[in-house]
């Protein structure tokens, strides 16, 4: 009996960790257009190929045919047929949803298309065919857009869009034999500047891998404090918070101990000022939504839920614009081709995403742009994703300071926000104390100190793919990549006049592609210094992108402990979230 | 319209993966099985005389890109040279503390292996026809023969013509081994002009070439010649004079490389592009330039004292001494990008895949290997008997004399140069921080700096120096308050001996550890924004410009 209800907890914690979102978030190709069905199955022998090529990447380079692909930086040749494929049938999927989408996403995916191909004819010492054929080509599909306009999704579009993409991006392929004879291999040349606006498309993708583990430890958390509730009586409960509050405060006082206080007191200071700021950026949103009656309930688990959109339409808003002075290079290098002197403008507009100030700025900004939508959604009681943006808005004010005026005394740090959120819970352990505990405070609770355990311990997921793979980086990026690709499927069931399912399916495998095709060819060069470097991305992720979750979970699970805002509600209805019920009726049934 | 579709899309999908199909630049050949591949090397020790032979493969192009300039005759049609393949025998001979070079141009045609040209030194010998090595389809008790002339030069200029009479017979080896193996003993007959006729055995094993053997040899032996691996520099910039070499008095030398060169005060070292040879110059002379072939891509190179040391596509580390006498070899589990460096006595490098391997300097033997969690992102920096390594994850890694974990610093950013302080102190300089980190890992000091992408840094008694492309920046380095700065538009640095070298567009200069000047020179080897490296020795510095002008400091 004690065996069984064991492994109906094991089961209930699965179920809402696991089976819940992958349940949520499937893909359901039963409703789509047959040549969506088609591309799909490609995309996934493509995806499967790729990853191969990821594990088998040290096999790989170390076999001996390396392709100079950068400074320092070397493509095992076996790899190339891969990375080509990869490259060109995922510009296809996106061109094909470009079609459909609004205008200004057109220009940026042509903008993308146009700067690969720009980049590599230039790279072709031939001045006849390979050169006006790619460009013939990119002029074509811009004319095939505007033929286009109104018109529903059909199979003609793929074929069409297919054989134009690949006269844009691989005919520069075949101007390689020459060169090679002198000893340069100048495909791997091309494949490096096709890459580099790859990558830019596959950011947002990798950004949102990288906040996976955070999101995996917050649902984790989350159902710590769910499946213990309904398993555990009140001194139990009590007994896992006590342990897991002292083990907090240990692991907050090591996270200091050892270093001076002018290493740590500028992170307090600022992630404090983050938090405050956060806070007060989000109050005006809570105060709108208070007044909607069928307002969202504050629960940490509905708060995940909103963060999958959130966290990507942040990614992109923030990075996608580089695609367009990035461009410019391309064209910087056409006319460096033709021997046409260019601007000089051209040069400086392109060096702008490098310049120092421009990730805080844009970040802010995409927060910012996402404000106005957020204002109109919690008037319709939709507040959780208004408070993510601002609890990700607060620590970028703070970032942006510091990039101003790096003397000053400020700075953010996991560390820092683990020990604020620390404090916030031992404070919310004595208001629960002194209010009298009873089960949901209990449970949220136990959710905030189990999100802020497992938090600690989010790269333990990683391990097991590290193993594998050989770097953690890697593996963190491929978990999260598999894990979105799982959870964020439901994306694609929508279907709107402006925003058709055919067009969220092929943005959804080109999301797939373009950032398994950049994870492989970075595990593949092992670019550890360079722009094909996809560990900082991780971090960026895990760091910037991820931390809005983590405390707003946690301090939204404990502003549930010390107010309890659903005491007047039965246990049963308020215990769960939807999904959470779902998994946990599955569960009780087992 | 499906179906078309799907054969549409899987036709393109299938265009593009031949399109990018692997294409090796090294040339495909059938000439004969007993070919060995490139970078095979034999090693043959007949009492106190060593014979290393080096093969190298590649096209003409490439070859004639490496040198020497001789070699343009290999071709009885130089205009074919771009389509035909080479395989080079560079043999080095050390007897007696002396070292002799020669180069055996060997092309490889439909119908075998025929022998172009010997080159020893300035001396050359040109096969016209070139005699018949080996038939594409040699088996025991085949012969074959060859006749025509021999034309000679010295240097670029003919000195005789001779006739030649070539034959050979291929029989099974007396050698059971080698007879098991599918070897063959290649029994030659060589008469040129007037000469006795020259009569020599050679056994030719499948995928090795002519291989080590008979009494008294030992092959594979490493280390024929035990090179110095260096002492401190000692650089008094006050009276040093530049004495500039034309690297380019040889047209069309070619000095292609990707790399930066390496060094001593005798010799410049160069890892050619395209071919893979290290050329070392004897102070910059081209034409006393010897090859050595480490075999495929040279990835990195450098130089400790007089040996050069060199990181492969092969996913080998191979030492060289500065004469050019190969010394060892070693496997690794990836390719290796960054430098090795040299840390007590070891040779230590970081591969691609996070492994840091230490081998012995002067035997290529592995002291130890240890794995990290994260990719290395900086070349390994000695500190004392501990070795200091920068990864990714923006952290320090300090590996003591054994390869173990002693302790680990969790860096504000992750760090582009380490340096070793004083009390095993270590420094580093990430993309805005600089940081002071203690041997226990605990980061004692973190500073701002106003400069990113720092290309050296350097601690002193007193002072960390620290060099970006905009400024080059003194730090106290127990505070790390600054000291001084100098802006300008630095391509590179150098510093020991108390004394910084710096490169910006118009001159060379040298600074005291006060930020003071103590002496310029006027370069232009920066004029055109890239290709200016200084190559540090034990007695000043030197540096290539992108016209081939190798100016020497000392």
């Amino acid at each position: 009996m004690r065996v069984r209800q064991q492994a109906g907890a094991v089961a209930a914690f699965v179920g809402h960790v696991l089976v819940a979102p992958v349940r949520d978030g499937r893909l359901r190709p039963a409703q789509w257009h047959p040549a969506l069905r088609l591309l799909a199955a490609l995309t996934l022998v493509a995806v499967l190929a790729a990853l191969a090529h990821i594990i088998a990447a040290e096999e790989m380079r170390g076999a001996g045919a390396l392709v100079p692909v950068g400074p320092d930086m070397y493509l095992p040749s076996a790899a190339m047929p891969m990375t080509s494929i990869g490259i060109f049938l995922a510009m296809t999927l996106l061109q094909t949803a470009a079609l459909h989408l609004s205008v200004p996403l057109r220009v940026v995916s042509l903008v993308a298309l146009a700067a690969a191909t720009t980049g590599t004819v230039s790279q072709t010492s031939d001045d006849g065919w390979l050169l006006w054929v790619p460009l013939g080509s990119l002029l074509a599909l811009v004319v095939f857009h505007l033929v286009r306009i109104g018109r529903r999704f059909s199979t003609v579009e793929v074929l069409v869009v297919a054989v134009l993409v690949f006269c844009c991006t691989q005919l520069g392929m075949v101007d390689a034999d020459e060169a090679l004879r002198l000893g340069f291999e100048t495909r791997g040349m091309v494949l490096t500047t096709q890459m580099q606006f790859v990558w830019m498309l596959a950011v947002p993708a990798l950004l949102a891998a990288g906040t996976a583990l955070t999101q995996v430890a917050v649902t984790s958390g989350e159902a710590v404090g769910t499946v213990a509730s309904r398993r555990l009586g009140p001194l139990g409960m009590q007994a896992l918070i006590g342990v897991l509050v002292l083990w907090r405060c240990w692991v907050s006082v090591m996270d200091f101990a050892g270093t001076t206080t002018d290493l740590w007191l500028p992170d307090l200071f600022g992630t404090l000022l983050a938090l405050a700021l956060a806070a007060a950026l989000a109050a005006p949103f809570v105060v709108r939504a208070r007044k909607v009656p069928d307002r969202e309930r504050a629960e940490t688990g509905a708060l995940a839920d909103s963060f999958g959109g959130v966290s990507y339409l942040l990614a992109a808003l923030a990075t996608l614009w580089m695609v367009l002075p990035q461009s410019l290079l391309g064209v910087q290098a056409l006319l460096l081709k033709l021997e046409v002197e260019g601007p000089h403008w051209l040069w400086d507009l392109a060096e702008i995403p490098n310049q120092a100030l421009a990730p805080s700025v844009s970040r802010l900004v995409a927060g910012a742009l996402c404000l106005l939508p957020a204002w109109r959604l919690a008037g319709r009681g939709k507040w959780l994703g208004a408070v993510l943006v601002a609890s990700f808005m607060g620590p970028q004010v703070v970032f942006l300071l510091t990039t101003l005026s790096p003397e000053a005394p400020l700075g953010f740090s996991g560390e820092a926000l683990g020990l604020w959120l620390q404090l916030a819970l031992l404070a919310t352990v004595a208001v629960v104390a002194a209010r009298g505990a009873n089960q949901r405070r209990l449970a949220a609770l136990l959710a905030a100190a189990a999100i802020l355990t497992l938090h600690d311990f989010r790269h333990v997921l990683e391990n097991p793919l590290a193993a594998v793979i050989g770097f953690s980086a890697l593996a963190a990026i491929l978990f999260g990549v598999t894990w979105r690709v799982l959870t964020d499927g439901e994306f694609t069931h929508g279907d709107s006049r402006s925003f058709p399912q055919g067009t969220r399916v092929l943005l959804y495998l080109a999301n797939i592609l373009f950032v398994t095709t950049v994870v492989m060819f970075s595990a593949l060069t092992r670019d550890a210094t360079g722009f094909f470097d996809i560990s900082p991305w991780e971090e960026l992720g895990d760091d910037v992108f991820a931390y809005p979750l983590y405390f707003t979970a946690v301090l939204v699970a404990l502003f549930v402990a010390a107010v309890d805002p659903r005491r007047d509600e039965t246990p049963q209805s308020s215990a769960m979230t939807s999904s959470v019920r779902s998994s946990s009726e599955s569960s009780t049934r087992v | 319209m499906l179906v078309l579709a799907l054969v549409v899309l899987v036709g393109l999908v299938a265009a593009t993966a031949v399109l990018a199909r692997p294409k090796d630049a090294l040339p495909r050949t059938n000439a004969t099985a007993l070919l060995p591949p490139d970078g095979h090397r034999e090693v043959e020790r007949v009492d106190d005389v060593v014979t290393v032979r080096e093969y190298a493969l590649s096209s003409g192009g490439p070859m004639m890109s490496s040198g020497p300039m001789q070699l343009f005759f290999a071709l009885d049609d130089p205009e074919k040279l771009l389509e035909s393949s080479f395989l080079r025998l560079l043999e080095t001979t050390v007897s007696g503390g002396e070292v002799t070079h020669s180069v055996t141009a060997l092309e490889l045609g439909a119908n075998g292996v025929r022998r172009s040209l010997d080159v020893a030194g300035q001396r050359m010998r040109q096969w016209v026809p070139a005699p018949l090595v080996l038939p594409t389809d040699v088996a025991a008790g085949a012969s074959w023969r060859s006749s025509g002339s021999v034309n000679e030069f010295d240097g670029f200029e003919a000195v005789g013509s001779m006739p030649y009479d070539f034959s050979a017979s291929a029989a099974v080896p007396t050698d059971t081994a080698h007879a098991a193996d599918g070897c063959l003993d290649i029994t030659r007959t060589e008469r040129v002009g007037d000469a006795d006729a020259n009569n020599s055995t050679e056994t030719w094993c499948p995928g090795r070439g002519v291989v080590a053997g008979g009494p008294g040899t030992v092959a594979d032996s490493p280390n024929p010649t035990d090179p110095g691996l260096g002492v401190p520099a000692s650089w008094k910039p006050q009276s040093w004079a530049p004495e500039v070499v034309d690297l380019n008095k040889t047209p069309p030398m070619v000095w292609a490389s990707a790399l930066p060169q390496v060094g001593t005060d005798e010799a410049l070292v160069v890892a050619h592009r395209t071919t893979g040879d290290l050329l070392i110059a004897p102070g910059g002379d081209v034409d006393r330039a010897v090859r050595a072939h480490p075999g495929g891509a040279i990835l990195a190179i450098a130089s400790f004292g007089d040996l050069v040391v060199t990181a492969t596509s092969r996913a080998t580390v191979v030492a060289h001494d500065i004469r050019g006498v190969w010394q060892w070899e070693a496997g690794l589990t990836d390719v290796a990008t960054l430098p090795p460096a040299l840390v007590d006595g070891r040779v230590v490098v970081a591969d691609g895949s996070g492994n840091v391997t230490a081998l012995d300097a002067r035997t290529g033997e592995r002291v130890w290997s240890t794995s990290l969690a994260d990719q290395v992102v900086s070349t390994p920096v000695g500190c004392g008997a501990t070795t200091l390594v920068g990864t990714t994850g923006a952290e320090l890694v300090i590996l003591d004399e054994a390869g173990q974990e002693r302790a680990t610093a969790s860096l504000s950013d992750r760090s582009e140069a380490f340096s070793c302080g004083g009390r095993g102190e270590a420094y580093s300089a990430g993309l805005s921080w600089l940081e002071r980190i203690a041997p226990d890992g605990t980061v004692l000091v973190r500073r701002h700096m106003h400069d990113a992408i720092i290309h050296d840094l350097h601690a002193f008694d007193g002072v960390v120096v620290t060099a970006s492309g905009r400024a080059i920046t003194a730090y106290d380095d127990q505070t790390l308050e600054r000291l001084w700065r100098l802006d300008g538009d630095f391509f590179d640095t150098a510093m020991a001996d108390a004394s910084i070298i710096a490169i910006d567009t118009e001159r060379i200069l040298a600074l005291d550890l006060q930020g003071r000047e103590v002496a310029s020179w006027p370069s232009d080897a920066a004029r055109d924004g890239f290709g200016a490296h200084l190559i540090p020795t034990a007695t000043g510095v030197g540096i290539v410009a992108p016209d081939q002008q190798y100016t020497r400091l000392r």
